[in-house]
């Protein structure tokens, strides 16, 4: 009986074993799986907003129509994913309000994620009777080098840092640029970032220097360096990650991607706190079996 | 003398950054900006030696038929293909540039931009997005409750985790305005401790660098 | 309605003249509000002397910091200088760095490095090439090969002669390999997927991460794991820390990663300048006491005194 008994929990020891030490492919199997089966079958979830994002469309809300906004762009392909959803719905309300938007970036892949938004918003607009034009309701400046020091360049002249605008056109001629020039004509800087240089580089170059108004929206692994300086005011507000996007839809009342790929993310989320509860689970599990062996010898 | 040159050169310079920084003075903000260029300038020129440093390594294991020197060979004509791509887009704005009076002219047709938009954008956000794998897997080896600070660990992770997505509401009412609390105080507080001391490790060893009593730069 | 009260009349007792002539000197105007419901705010106005013309007053609590830095080293080099012994906690994240490479050693496998992924501009990546110098030196010394991957080029050609010269410092001039010093792309996660490469193809033993790093951090860190590689990081960069922390055998968290080459060297200069920051934190937590008791006490007690307290203390911190 003692014998089969131990015969038992050598077997539950050498599967909770594997369990622990379980090769991360399945897991990046599971992974996959679930993410390809959700996009196959989506699942809609309700959106709770919280306060920071709240915070920052209230900001823009509050713009009155001709506002000035410097929109950076500071991310490329590679966190398209997970930033494109905010920028598309951030670009919508501004040109809804009719601010005047001016982007740039200090990355260099940026200036294309800048086109790509223009088309699709831009369009979205046209085919709803709202005409923008370039150059008087919106203009990409294009990349601008240097990171913190271009901050301070864009900053002390906008004509000086940006000659031309992506498409060559002098920006001393555009309609948008006239009357103007530094972040002190600006009413809102808003930079849409993935990394450094992006929000807390704006925060410290601009806004300390400028005292604009600023909000950002980042990525999720950034938006906890974000919290203290939403806290000293120094950001009206904040969206993070692709959750952050999804509160934002909500807010400006519509849903898109980052809205659809909310089930995803909880589901990816549950799967790996269940991983995380069971890897505790089955290390206890085999910490109480082993003890239990070790007392009985 | 060998080494005097370059401590005297991180010094003065050094020293005019400090005070373009907290003067008003504009003379001193002109003669930063200028060394600030020169720094552009020099840097810029630098990767001539990273590409060199590519092609003689790459180059040699190809030659000597070395260990997965199909990798390497398969690197060096992507290098090459897009320099001589993007060379030839810069050639075209240029020529384009003149016929218009010598305004700046961007094309955005090049066989440059189609690699870049079909080749390097899914490649980048392709390696962007493994992070979401790794953080499953990382996330299942770290988060095991073998003391009490692991156990800490553990369990704002899951609030987190939970509280982050639209689903942690519907479990549970409190998990997004517990996520909100840890995020908003434990967090901050602890982002500020580390940026505190952070900045003072810079300060510290921006300042034995610029006044030469560390000379990382001069170890040869 | 509110009612403007200049500073002088709303100093009482000789410790308010005190902070006003603390004030004066500093070029501080203070003018406190009162209303009529009792609540009080302040408002700073800046009048400073003719000479002061050409200093950027918003920059006051920088340069503060700076010269209160600056005190402390002096004094604390001087003392170190006459005998005073040297202090320094046990870091084990850097004793790690030791047991990696002796690991290396042992398995036969070649050490991997990497300097963060910024240019040399960056205070992360010098101090990451400090703590390169000392790995070389192990290394050269244990006559473990030493790959190191680099993002810049400049940081590249740096690299190079560090380890060059560590190589030689420790009697092994031929430890340094040329092809195992590089460069692998400007762009972020070619650079990436480059190192990767390395870990899975050279299987280094172990990989440590020094500098500054980004969202490549986990990615990395993972590879090392999964080739079995022990690994140790350090960065300033707090998004970053939760990753490494995770994925790292040991991670030295942002002060902890500058103090790294002091305690590596236990050269006096350096040494006394992490004392130097030591007490520099010292005053801020002081500084973040009084100023979070004056504020509750403002909150708590009404006074024009107090309020004046706290004004001039964020003036000047």
């Amino acid at each position: 009986m003692n014998g089969s008994q131990q015969d038992i929990s050598t077997g539950w020891e050498r599967w909770l074993e594997r369990f622990v030490a379980l090769d991360r492919r399945w897991i990046f199997l599971v992974l996959g799986s679930v993410v390809v089966l959700f996009l196959v079958v989506p699942v809609s979830m309700p959106v709770t907003v919280s306060e920071q994002v709240r915070a920052m469309y209230e900001t823009i809300e509050a713009l009155p129509p001709g506002a000035r906004v410097h929109l950076s762009i500071d991310y490329g392909p590679g966190s398209e994913a997970e930033l494109w959803p905010q920028h598309i719905a951030i670009l919508r309300q501004l040109l809804e309000k009719d601010c005047k938007v001016i982007c740039s970036s200090l990355w260099t892949d940026g200036p294309p994620m800048i086109e790509k938004a223009f088309t699709v918003v831009v369009g979205q607009l046209e085919r709803e009777g709202k005409k923008k034009v370039r150059g008087v309701d919106y203009v990409n400046l294009g990349f601008k080098a240097g990171d913190r020091v271009a901050i301070a360049k864009i900053g002390s002249s906008f004509k000086g840092a940006f000659p031309t605008d992506y498409q060559g056109n002098p920006t001393a001629n555009l309609p948008i640029m006239q009357g103007w020039d530094t972040y002190r004509d600006i009413d809102l800087l808003i930079t849409i970032a993935v990394g450094d240089p992006g929000a807390v580089e704006y925060i410290q170059q601009a806004q300390s220097r400028y005292g604009m108004r600023m909000v950002a929206g980042v990525t999720a692994v950034i938006s906890p360096q974000l919290y203290p300086y939403y806290q000293s005011r120094n950001l009206l507000g904040f969206v993070g990650g692709l959750a952050g996007a999804a509160e934002y839809e909500k807010l400006v009342g519509r849903p898109g991607y980052a809205t659809r790929g909310m089930f995803i993310q909880s589901a990816v989320h549950i799967l790996i706190v269940g991983l995380v509860l069971a890897g505790n689970a089955a290390q206890f599990w085999l910490w109480w079996l082993r003890r239990r062996k070790g007392a009985r010898v | 003398m060998r080494n005097r040159v370059p401590v005297f050169i991180c010094g003065f310079v050094g020293i005019f950054m400090i005070l373009k920084y907290f003067s008003t003075y504009s003379p001193f903000a002109k003669i930063a900006e200028e060394l600030e260029q020169w720094g552009m300038v020099t840097l810029s020129f630098a990767i001539v030696l990273g590409v060199l440093n590519l092609i003689k390594i790459n180059l040699k294991a190809v030659m000597e038929r070395k260990k997965d020197w199909g990798y390497k060979l398969l690197l060096l004509v992507s290098m090459f293909t897009m320099m001589i791509a993007g060379g030839v887009k810069w050639y075209r704005e240029e020529m384009a540039g003149r016929a218009t009076g010598g305004l700046p002219v961007a094309i955005h047709d090049s066989l440059f931009d189609f690699m870049f938009d079909h080749v390097y954008f899914p490649l980048s956000a392709t390696i962007f997005a493994l992070l979401a794998f790794f953080v499953a897997s990382a996330a299942f080896r770290a988060f095991r409750a073998k003391n009490v600070h692991a156990t800490l660990l553990l369990v704002a992770a899951v609030i987190v985790m939970i509280g982050r997505v639209p689903i942690g509401g519907a479990i549970w009412k409190g998990f997004p305005w517990l996520q909100e609390w840890i995020m908003t105080w434990p967090n901050t507080a602890g982002q500020r401790a580390i940026q505190i001391g952070a900045a003072i490790g810079m300060i510290a060893t921006g300042l034995r660098v610029i006044f030469g009593v560390e000379k990382p730069y001069l170890k040869g | 309605m509110r009612m403007p009260l200049p500073f002088e009349q709303t100093a009482r007792t000789s410790a308010d003249r005190a902070i006003h002539r603390v004030a004066k000197a500093w070029g501080i105007a203070l003018v406190l509000l009162a209303s009529e419901s009792g609540a009080w705010a302040a408002e700073t106005q800046r009048i400073l002397p003719k000479e002061w013309n050409y200093l950027d007053v918003g920059k006051l609590p920088v340069l503060i910091t700076l010269l209160l830095f600056g005190a402390f080293y002096l004094y604390l080099y001087r003392e170190t200088k006459v005998g005073r012994p040297m202090r320094l906690r046990r870091l084990p994240g850097i004793d790690a760095i030791e047991e990696a490479i002796a690991r290396a050693t042992e398995m036969g496998r070649p050490v991997l490095f990497i300097p963060g992924i910024n240019d040399i501009d960056d205070i992360q990546t010098l101090a990451g090439i400090n703590i390169l110098s000392h790995v070389a030196y192990i290394a050269a010394e244990y006559d473990t090969p030493l790959i190191v991957a680099c993002r810049r080029s400049v940081v590249l050609t740096i690299s190079e002669e560090v380890v060059k010269a560590a190589s030689l410092a420790a009697g092994r001039p031929e430890n340094y390999i040329p092809n195992n010093m590089r460069y692998l792309s400007d762009d972020q996660f070619a650079f990436t997927a480059g190192v990767n490469g390395i870990m899975l193809r050279e299987r280094p033993a172990s990989c440590i991460y020094q500098g500054c790093f980004y969202s490549e951090s986990l990615t990395l860190a993972e590879t090392g794991s999964m080739s079995g590689a022990i690994q140790v990081a350090g960065t300033a960069n707090v998004a970053q820390l939760p990753f490494f922390v995770a994925a790292c055998d040991f991670t030295l968290i942002g002060e902890e990663f500058f103090a790294a080459s002091a305690y590596l060297s236990r050269d006096p200069s350096v040494v006394a300048s992490i004392e130097a920051a030591d007490r520099l934190k010292m005053v801020y937590l002081i500084v973040i006491l009084v100023g979070v008791a004056l504020a509750t006490a403002v909150n708590l007690f009404p006074s024009p005194t107090l309020m004046t307290y706290l004004q001039l203390l964020k003036e000047i911190f």
